[in-house]
């Protein structure tokens, strides 16, 4: 059974169950470090990753500041002793009779059998007993598991061994929970995008409310988990390896675990109101800034809380990009579906560099007409179909062509039909206007050419080939549902095998020689 | 040296597969022709300059058939036919299509033959063929075509020869009806070479002659054996001509059953199945024009 489905299994099970939220007492000891062992490459966001999930448990927890420890760049033995002195301070708690719980976060390097931490090693057999033996009530250790690599530098462990923290296996004490970013044998990796792990970066946003199923302003952590799987798989796809993360969930009879309450908050937050079911994309101030949030709701109108300011959001719809300028005030809130944007459609986003894709795939249907190519057939129909790929740098395609040209000869006594099947390629450059868009390009053409003459004479039928070279400019306005209405048009220079003919109407020769017209098409680019 | 560039590539690629397959044609093209005729224009009394409107020179069929009392008015105009007249020109003419059933004759228990005389007039609202207003100017007057889907019998043809299928050019006029026998005089060639190329009389033999330009031109000479009252010999190779300007002059030259038997110049004239010269269809413009004897009456018999 994939994670997902058990997650969701989870969740079903756990449906009629009670929610309770964190206790007062709630401890949170998030460490991350960005240096594992000599060998592995340094991790550019784990301390980083580290600081927001303790700042997001803090916020939306609420967890008081005081019991909220984090650890950067700490060793093992640091790590050790913090953790010792925690269980010390809630063994205290709890003996005078409060509830209490702890939350252990670690992002970094480790492989199968330990976390590394600046060239020290911490065994997981000891983190789980540190956390499985804490006095706490309810016990929560998520670990985002990191692993040198390039690029993105992936997280993760070691193909040797398997990373497997107690999953799937029978807890043996009584009210833990352990989630990690990656299965066993997968990696865990890092965005420069998001400025952080895929994991970690959709666990915050879940904990911000985009992850509340029921809309009842609080995120349980089966909740909490199903969004943070289903985004870190959809964001690792893209990139080296799939990343599924796991959980080991037993915490019995107590209900569902609130792991923050967003819905709840006020002061310096506001709430941000989502659209229907899309992937948006927030950044702050403006449309190049930075990256905060990542978000796939999974119903519509799903709320999340930010601090308050300046945001730029973008919705990924199927056919085009909505983009919003928000201003998210203080204790209060905007609803996108009520909100002004501008609507971005693909091929123009990938032309700007802005979106995630670099590229984006049509089909057009195309018919016009195309000037005379040997003298007395004047211009004829065309019918075009073809294939494009819109490259950030220029678009290319390939079309298929068929004309019909026909004439009745100078005497008017040997009619003739000439048909050409047309194969090209296109490239061409675009240029977006506020209204239009408008390109200008080449295309390359080889074509069949056949002859057939409606006469008693004897004048069988003529097959040659030829090649052309056009000049392709177009005009193309946007339309709903990836449609763009198209015309184009240009000259265009073939070359033919063409009769030499005499004043008698006689073939005496032939030769391979220029001809010169021109094209006119007009019809509909569907971009998908 | 100079690189072959990718483009540089491409382009010679493109050039080779344009060289491939068939020329394409223009509304120029007529399509490939059935026969081509050579000739040329004899201005006479008419300058084709000054007529003002053009002079064109067309097929024009007999579906009567041919008979020494044929009208003018019995002729119908094959007008895809047709070609512009120049003054003093010489003229490639190619014939591109056969005639239609209905310009052919029909003779009872035979296929249908057609037979086509050279007439030109003056397209004055140039439509390409001659209408009732418009009158003739001129013709072809040495000269006919047959033609004929099928091999025709004699009793049939136009030429009374066997008339093979195809397009056949003639001289003209022809014998109407039948071709009277010649019996043979003697089993040889006379002792003159029948059909060879020669300047005079003493290149062909005792007895021959050189034809060189009675009552056409005979390119490079050719030697024949006149026929004489009574016939002294007549060549067992020789076929009977007949000279169309004076019916008492006759000659038996190189007889033929088709163009192969005939050297150089010369082709297998149907009618009187003899090497004759290829001759130009020369277009005579004359004022005015009146009714032709399309053909001259029965050939006379050999005598006795």
């Amino acid at each position: 059974m994939s994670g997902l489905a058990r997650g969701v299994v989870l969740a079903a099970a756990l449906w009629a169950v009670s929610a309770f939220a964190l206790p007062d007492d709630t401890w949170v000891v998030s460490i991350g470090n960005n240096e594992g062992a000599s060998h592995e490459v340094s991790l550019l966001y784990a301390e980083r990753d580290a600081r927001e999930v303790a700042e997001a448990l803090r916020v939306h927890g609420p967890v008081a500041s005081r019991r909220s420890l984090l650890l950067l760049g700490e060793s093992a033995t640091g790590v050790r002793r913090a953790l010792q002195d925690v269980n010390a301070a809630i063994r205290e708690r709890a003996g005078a009779g409060q509830p209490t719980a702890l939350v252990v976060f670690y992002s970094g390097h480790a492989d199968a059998t330990a976390l590394h931490l600046g060239g020290e090693e911490l065994p997981f057999d000891e983190l789980r007993a540190l956390v499985q033996g804490s006095p706490a009530g309810v016990r929560l250790l998520i670990v985002d598991a990191c692993r040198s690599g390039v690029v993105t530098r992936v997280k993760g462990v070691k193909s040797a061994e398997s990373f497997r923290l107690d999953l799937q296996d029978t807890l043996t004490s009584e009210g833990m929970a352990i989630v990690t970013s990656s299965a066993a044998g997968e990696t865990s990796q890092e965005s420069d995008r998001l400025q952080g792990s895929f994991f970690t970066h959709h666990l915050i946003n879940a904990l911000r409310g985009a992850a509340d199923g029921d809309g009842d302003g609080k995120v349980t952590l089966p909740e909490a988990y199903a969004y943070t799987y289903a985004l870190t798989l959809r964001s690792s796809g893209d990139t080296l390896s799939l990343q599924h993360p796991t959980y080991a969930y037993d915490v019995k009879g107590k209900g569902q675990l609130v792991l923050s309450a967003p819905g709840l908050q006020a002061g310096r937050f506001g709430r941000l109101t989502l659209g229907e079911r899309a992937v948006y994309l927030v950044r702050a101030e403006r449309d190049t800034g930075p990256v905060v949030a990542e978000l796939a709701p999974m119903e519509d109108a799903r709320v999340v809380v930010l601090p308050a300011g300046q945001y730029f959001v973008q919705q990924r719809r199927p056919a085009e990009y909505r983009e919003y300028e928000v201003s998210l005030p203080a204790g209060g809130g905007v609803d996108l579906r009520a909100a002004p944007y501008r609507e971005v459609k693909y091929d123009r986003l990938v032309r700007s560099r802005g979106g995630e894709r670099r590229s984006v795939q049509s089909v057009l249907v195309l018919g016009g007409a195309s000037g005379e190519l040997l003298a007395g057939e004047g211009p004829g129909p065309v019918l075009q179909l073809g294939f494009g790929l819109d490259l950030e740098w220029a678009s290319v395609g390939a079309r298929l062509r068929g004309s019909f040209r026909g004439d009745s000869g100078v005497s008017g006594f040997l009619p003739h039909q000439h048909q050409e099947l047309g194969v090209g390629l296109t490239l061409q450059r675009f240029v977006d206007l506020p209204w239009l868009t408008v390109g200008f390009g080449v295309l390359l053409e080889g074509a069949y050419h056949r002859q057939s003459f409606s006469t008693a004479r004897d004048a069988p039928g003529r097959s040659s080939f030829g090649a052309s070279f056009a000049g392709l400019f177009s005009v193309e306005r946007a339309l709903p549902l990836g449609l763009s209405l198209r015309l184009e048009g240009g000259p265009v220079a073939a070359v033919l095998n063409r009769a030499q003919v005499d004043a008698r109407g006689v073939v005496v020769g032939s030769a391979v020689s220029p001809a010169a017209t021109w094209f006119l098409n007009g019809g509909a680019t569907w971009r998908f | 040296m100079a690189v072959l560039t990718p483009f540089r590539a491409g382009l010679v690629l493109a050039l080779a597969a344009s060289a491939c397959g068939d020329p394409l044609v223009d509304e120029r093209y007529q399509g490939t022709a059935k026969v081509t005729l050579q000739g040329n224009v004899q201005p006479s009394t008419y300058d084709i300059d000054g007529l003002g409107a053009e002079v064109r020179t067309a097929l024009f069929w007999t579906p009567k058939g041919v008979s020494p009392s044929m009208k003018l008015e019995d002729l119908v105009e094959q007008p895809e036919t047709g070609i512009a007249m120049e003054a003093a020109r010489s003229f490639s003419w190619p014939i591109f299509d056969d005639p239609r059933p209905e310009l052919l004759a029909h003779p009872p228990g035979a296929p249908a033959v057609g037979a086509a005389f050279f007439l030109s007039y003056r397209d004055v609202n140039q439509n390409r063929r001659q209408d009732a207003d418009e009158p003739f100017v001129g013709w072809a007057p040495v000269t006919a075509l047959l033609w004929s889907a099928q091999d025709v019998p004699a009793f049939a043809s136009p030429s009374g020869r066997l008339q093979r299928a195809g397009w056949h050019q003639v001289a003209a006029p022809m014998w109407c009806g039948p071709a009277p026998v010649f019996p043979p005089v003697g089993d040889t060639d006379c002792g003159v070479a029948v059909g060879e190329a020669c300047t005079q009389d003493a290149d062909c033999g005792q007895g021959g002659t050189c034809l060189k330009d009675d009552p056409w031109p005979w390119p490079s000479g050719t030697c024949a054996v006149p026929e004489t009252m009574p016939p002294s010999c007549r060549p067992k190779s020789g076929a009977l001509f007949v000279s169309h300007r004076d019916p008492a002059k006759k000659w038996w030259v190189k007889a033929c059953t088709s163009d192969s038997d005939c050297r150089g110049p010369y082709r297998c004239d149907l009618v009187n199945q003899a090497c004759l010269p290829i001759r130009d269809v020369a277009v005579l413009l004359t004022t005015p024009m009146s009714a032709k004897p399309w053909c001259r009456g029965q050939m006379p018999p050999p005598a006795p």
